[in-house]
């Protein structure tokens, strides 16, 4: 190519390899684009053949008993168990019980096991997911071994299958996880234990708890949500008593929800940080009596807005509390704030 | 002593081969960042494949999702609002309230919320955690508990978002715009990082365009492709800037823009750093580039990401007119809230926001502009007073055409290897004749206007809300930026 000048050789030169190169990767992009397009679209119809053939012969087997079934291309795996698993998902008891064994005769359990053994995540995550449901005890320690996975997914579809599996069994080792895995979701560790049952998750995550330290505490106190309250109740005064750090406190206090806390709660309506406080009047929202009219009352005039919010909520709400009485005793208050976040709490419970 | 005609060509070859030098470390520079962004965003796309998959399965509430409060400032909103949050109050998340704030609007805004939702006077000990202009009442609707209006003197978008910040009650707020078109699983899909981990502060969405979408009851009912070939070229505009703009900084911790189309955030998190600054234009970057410097000055840990699913559709200008109005406040946003911040650029404490993020987008999109047209100016003038040759400019037309296409083809790349929300032959066709219309004219010419934006920019004019007409492809409808 001729270019004008000596100087401007090297410059034009690699402007016009640069440019070259990006107008073939252009083109590249847009054949591999139109590649995908096609891929997708033939791929999209197979699944749609799938749902039309499967879709009735699964609804059946949940509803009433497993119909012969039609054999299932290799190909046609994935939209099977994607299916599947919509389907599963819906279900309980004895429809998913039929359904699994469905799965079981085309063949789903031979196709995970494969799947696991491979090295896409897709593939494995359904094929967890897949063996999960079917729970057969001879996957169990292939289930298990995918629980120390890197990806976070992975192991989280790991402990949730074992928990399909038999949630006695898989209970231990997956709370033993927890400590570590701060890259599970709590959202979705909260899940798996309402799978597994609150009466099979209360003894692991109160032991959980009594290891853990304030960083691990302040993400798993949200975990008693899925135990029983009396228990929750008794693991979080233990807590309240232990920690010192006010994001923990507030967190404990936050799941609050049995009268057995009540001494460790009110030990703590002093607390020299707000958010405490906050929590402490929340909680007593939740489980207080007329002994802590006074408290509330006082946290009514709190400096902090929140406190004030909660502690006047918690005053209305108090068992007995009539909206006259708390009429009343609003004219009566000295404290503007107070009276100003009552005449608030009160219209809230009028519009309510 | 003077030059004669000989020595003078030779010093202005030597000024165009500098300038190429210039021009081409420039673009070598962009596309450089570019391409690691564009690597960056293959990988995460690649990675989330999984669990897209699994998305797609039934999802249910864990009830440990944090409560949301959505923060909608509406000024001039009369034609839409009641629209607007009737398809708010039908989103699909276990609890959250909506924070309708009339920013001192001269049309009927107030009168509109309050009939339609029967809203009555409401003694609201109203909290001042940030400074706002007077608050003249605060209303509540007896049907649905979770709306809350306040009304307030006009004092621009920062102040309105300011004033439901105070208004606030849950953990999380949604800054909203009050045309914004939502899915009903978004508030679901955006909260997930939040879940996932407790250092997140903020969290931005995708933002589509909605121009040729079907539209009923306030929400999305079928994707669709604009008629309106701006409108489509936006389309390709917003893959790029999404898809592998922020979903490559988001890894990096260095994202410096959340949409003030749909984001969340951590109330206690902006409270702390003072909530929406009222004197700039774009107080939703400066939002994010100020928590950014927050964290990384005291050395706090701290996450800011990117939920790369479309949750958020909003109607794109079609006339040259919008579109060069929303330019030119942009590019003032962008410059605004870099200026604002400079001391996060290249600060021992600032990591990959101060020595990567803040240059990047201070020479490419700040400055990027003005360096862009200069290089087609000259090249253009060089080429015509017979200083280079015609292969030279063409090979840096090349150069600077063949990049620019070859971004755009990977962003439409991604969004086929991810979300494909263009489904059929026809929107493919339309979405790559957009890709080449967009490098040919369509970036030069919003450069042009994004050099005005830094002209005014450096002439320091006042910031207002801007008034954007629109033709109203779902709703009819003023909009506010949408970055």
């Amino acid at each position: 190519m001729g270019f004008g000048a000596a100087s401007e050789l090297l410059p034009l030169r690699l402007a016009l390899i640069i440019g070259s190169v990006a107008a073939l990767l252009t083109a590249a992009m847009l054949v591999q684009m139109l590649l995908l397009r096609w891929r997708t679209r033939r791929l999209e119809k197979r699944r749609q053949a799938v749902a039309e053939r499967w879709r009735p012969l699964m609804l059946a087997a949940a509803i009433d008993a497993v119909p012969p079934l039609p054999p299932l291309a290799a190909r046609d795996a994935w939209a099977f168990i994607l299916l599947w698993q919509q389907i599963a998902e819906g279900l309980r008891g004895e429809a998913r019980t039929r359904l699994r064994e469905l799965a079981r005769q085309a063949g789903m359990a031979a196709v995970a096991r494969r799947w696991l053994r491979g090295t896409g995540a897709a593939r494995r995550l359904m094929a967890l997911a897949m063996l999960g449901h079917l729970g057969d005890p001879a996957d169990w320690d292939a289930l298990r071994a995918q629980l120390g996975e890197r990806r976070p997914d992975l192991s989280l579809m790991a402990a949730r299958a074992l928990v399909l599996s038999d949630a006695q069994r898989a209970l231990p080792d997956v709370v033993a996880q927890l400590l570590t895995r701060t890259d599970w979701p709590v959202s979705r560790v909260a899940s798996l234990l309402r799978e597994a049952g609150a009466e099979l998750a209360c003894a692991p995550v109160l032991a959980l708890l009594q290891q853990a330290d304030d960083e691990a505490l302040l993400r798993l106190l949200p975990l008693l949500a899925v135990i029983d309250e009396q228990e929750a109740a008794e693991a979080v005064s233990a807590v309240l008593q232990r920690v010192k750090d006010p994001q923990v406190l507030a967190a404990a206090l936050a799941g609050v929800n049995a009268p057995a806390a009540l001494p460790a709660v009110r030990a703590l309506a002093r607390h020299p940080a707000w958010s405490v406080r906050a929590e402490v009047a929340s909680a007593l929202l939740r489980i207080g009596n007329e002994a802590d009219r006074e408290t509330l009352q006082r946290l009514m005039g709190d400096r902090e807005w929140w406190v004030r919010y909660h502690a006047a909520r918690a005053f209305v709400g108090l068992p007995g509390t009539t909206a006259q009485a708390v009429a009343r005793l609003r004219e009566g208050l000295g404290d503007r704030f107070a009276r100003d976040m009552l005449q608030q709490v009160l219209a809230e419970q009028r519009l309510q | 002593m003077t030059q004669g005609p000989a020595e003078l060509h030779w010093s202005l070859a030597a000024l165009v081969t500098a300038l190429q030098w210039l021009f081409l470390g420039y673009f070598a520079l962009m596309n450089l960042v570019y391409v690691a962004l564009d690597l960056i965003a293959l990988r995460v796309i690649g990675r989330d494949a999984a669990a897209r998959t699994l998305a797609s399965l039934p999802q249910y509430s864990t009830g440990l999702e944090p409560a949301i409060s959505l923060l909608v400032p509406a000024y001039n909103e009369a034609a839409t609002i009641a629209a607007s949050v009737h398809s708010m109050l039908q989103l699909d998340y276990p609890e959250f309230e909506i924070v309708v704030v009339n920013d001192g609007s001269r049309d009927t805004t107030l009168q509109v919320l309050m009939r339609e939702f029967g809203l009555v006077p409401f003694p609201q000990a109203y909290r001042i955690a940030v400074p706002v202009k007077e608050v003249q009442g605060v209303y509540r609707s007896p049907q649905h508990h979770n709306l809350l209006v306040i009304d307030k003197a006009n004092g621009g978008k920062a102040d309105a978002l300011n004033a439901g910040l105070n208004a606030a009650r849950h953990p999380l707020f949604c800054a909203v715009d009050a045309d914004s078109i939502l899915q009903r699983d978004s508030l679901q899909r955006v909260v997930r990082p939040f879940l996932q981990d407790a250092r997140v502060v903020a969290a931005g969405g995708t933002i589509r365009i909605a121009n040729g979408c079907r539209i009923s009851h306030g929400f999305l009912e079928r994707i669709g492709m604009p008629r309106n070939l701006l409108a489509r070229i936006q389309i390709v505009e917003y893959l790029r800037a999404f898809l592998f703009g922020r979903l490559g900084w988001s890894p990096l911790n260095a994202m410096l823009i959340i949409s003030g189309a749909f984001g969340v955030f951590r109330r206690d998190a902006v409270i702390e750093v003072g909530g929406y600054r009222h004197d700039t234009i774009g107080e939703d970057m400066e939002l994010v580039v100020r928590l950014h410097a927050h964290y990384r000055m005291q050395r706090r840990p701290y996450r800011i990401v990117y939920v790369a699913d479309p949750i958020c559709w909003t109607e794109a200008p079609e006339s040259l007119k919008v579109l060069r109005n929303q330019r030119v406040r942009w590019q003032r946003g962008l410059m605004e809230s870099l200026w604002a911040h400079r001391r996060l650029l290249f600060h021992p404490r600032s990591g990959a926001v101060g020595w990567i993020a803040y240059p990047a987008m201070l020479l490419i999109e700040g400055l990027g502009p003005a360096i862009e047209l200069l290089g087609y100016l000259l090249m253009g003038a060089a080429f015509a007073f017979g200083l280079v040759s015609w292969q030279a400019f063409a090979a840096f037309m090349l150069l600077a055409l063949g990049l620019g296409l070859m971004l755009s083809a990977s962003a439409l790349l991604l969004e086929e290897m991810s979300f494909h929300l263009y489904p059929s032959w026809r929107h493919l066709g339309a979405l790559v004749g957009a890709m080449l219309l967009e490098n040919l004219g369509y970036r030069q010419l919003t450069a042009w206007w994004r050099l005005r934006g830094l002209a005014l920019w450096l002439a320091r004019r006042k910031a207002q809300w801007g008034e954007m007409r629109r033709l109203g492809v779902a709703r009819a409808s003023r909009q506010q930026d949408t970055r």
